[in-house]
């Protein structure tokens, strides 16, 4: 599994993930999670590694595929709304030819099987209807598209209890990126599924999408090492009462 | 629903939460041996009674924890057959009535071969809500922990299941002390159970600004 998350705050989105994927094989923090679509919109994709993949990179080339605005063929996806519909069809579809691969192989296998499970979060500033920063999620076996302030997903149960006490809709990108960071290490100290390098990407109207590099999340990190300390702090006091 | 059990040893006695579940696929639940002697049935729970009243009713009247121990194994051993595949397991749990100590042994199924061994102090079972529960035990347990604190401290964890994962199944909690093996009636859990929504309140206050700097702040 993995943790990917989606949270919206007052002036944009923080979109992460951490970079472990595992098997029967063992385990490797090679991942790609998630992909850059357009200038302010990006997907993130958790569970089965290659279907979410597969998927994201084809929603990407769809979204990115050539042609001119003014030929009326191979014209370019641009808005919000446009690539959620698409995102849908391919996410379905990616998953459905996975999953009849499987069955030639095991016909027992059913869509709702707990190690085919896979989701997706496309996170962005939807300009053209809503003038919003919008959350979309979708999961398997249904893909049925889910709209929300904030998406937790896969191993979310710590990162849950997390957001549960730390995230108010009206906190700011800078504070997002640092809640992001403490959840992904805070889930990390207990869930070997979830490790490796933290990838974090912000959505701003400003700036668009811009992936995090090595050095601000280490810098991150950093900066919130007193805030591990003082949360521990925190909860001995408040429940060892 | 999985079995749900959480296991916190303290210093004088121990603390088992258990899920309540009655119906006949019921995995986890407490298996009273005496006094000062539980079983805790982890999965398969109709077997595991069957067997405990097969091997373990000889002690009800009383029985050395080592005694209990080590006729389990025996008989384990002598009735594999019966358990292969399945995910037989049980942790015994003692308090000596003097307060002395307190002593745990699990027994389980591996690959189809009994296998037996000391347990740490701290445990937590049940697939869906192990890392929460495992989460908060981590950054707040510790063995030295009073057996009221260590009860407040279960609360809270349940709680936290409640919400997050939207746990349909009540759970009893089990005190085992030198007083003897006491479950917590309903009154006290409510008020373990409101206790803690108390606590979790002042929590979610300690953290409203936990990410804004200093210079945010001005």
């Amino acid at each position: 599994m993995t943790l990917a998350f989606a949270l919206r705050g007052s002036n944009g989105l923080v979109l992460g993930a951490d970079s472990r994927m595992s098997g029967p094989e063992g385990t490797a923090d090679t991942s790609t999670k998630f992909l850059q679509l357009n200038r302010e919109i990006g997907v993130l994709t958790y569970g089965l590694a290659e279907v979410g993949y597969n998927a994201i990179n084809r929603l990407y080339d769809e979204v990115n595929k050539s042609g001119t605005f003014t030929s009326g063929t191979n014209q370019r996806v641009v808005h919000f709304s446009e690539i959620a519909q698409i995102a849908e069809t391919i996410f379905k579809e990616t998953f459905a030819i996975m999953l009849s691969n499987l069955q030639k192989e095991n016909s027992t296998i059913t869509p709702d099987d707990p190690g085919l499970t896979t989701g997706f979060i496309l996170g962005g500033f939807d300009a053209n209807e809503t003038n919003q920063f919008k959350i979309l999620h979708w999961n398997s076996p249904n893909f049925e598209r889910e709209e929300r302030a904030d998406v937790i997903a896969a191993q979310w149960h710590i990162s849950q209890f997390l957001s549960d006490h730390f995230y108010y809709s009206e906190m700011d990108v800078e504070q997002l990126k640092r809640l992001a960071v403490f959840m992904l290490i805070e889930t990390e100290t207990i869930s070997t599924s979830v490790g490796g390098q933290l990838k974090l990407a912000t959505v701003t109207l400003e700036s668009g999408f811009q992936r995090l590099n090595e050095k601000d999340i280490q810098d991150l990190i950093c900066e919130c090492q007193p805030r591990f300390a003082n949360y521990r702090r925190i909860l001995l006091e408040r429940l060892r009462v | 629903m999985p079995g749900f059990v959480i296991t916190l040893q303290t210093m004088n006695g121990t603390v088992i939460a258990v899920d309540d579940e009655t119906s006949s696929d019921r995995i986890s639940g407490i298996y009273k041996i005496n006094e000062y002697n539980v079983a805790i049935i982890l999965f398969e729970y109709k077997q595991a009674v069957d067997f405990c009243n097969e091997h373990l009713k000889k002690f009800s009247s009383g029985g050395n924890f080592n005694d209990i121990v080590k006729t389990a194994i025996n008989a384990l051993q002598q009735t594999q057959q019966k358990y292969l595949d399945k995910a037989f397991s049980i942790v015994f749990a003692s308090v000596d009535p003097r307060g002395f100590s307190s002593a745990w042994h699990a027994i389980w199924m591996q690959n189809n071969v009994p296998q037996s061994s000391p347990v740490t102090s701290a445990g937590v079972y049940g697939a869906a809500y192990q890392d929460l529960c495992e989460y908060i035990v981590s950054k707040t347990y510790s063995k030295y922990m009073s057996l009221n604190e260590t009860i407040d401290l279960v609360g809270y964890i349940l709680l936290q299941c409640n919400k997050a994962l939207r746990m349909e199944n009540n759970v009893d909690i089990v005190t085992l002390s030198p007083k003897g093996i006491e479950k917590l009636g309903s009154e006290k859990l409510i008020s373990i159970i409101s206790k803690a929504e108390s606590v979790d309140n002042v929590l979610k206050k300690d953290f409203s600004d936990f990410f804004i700097t200093l210079q945010e702040k001005n």
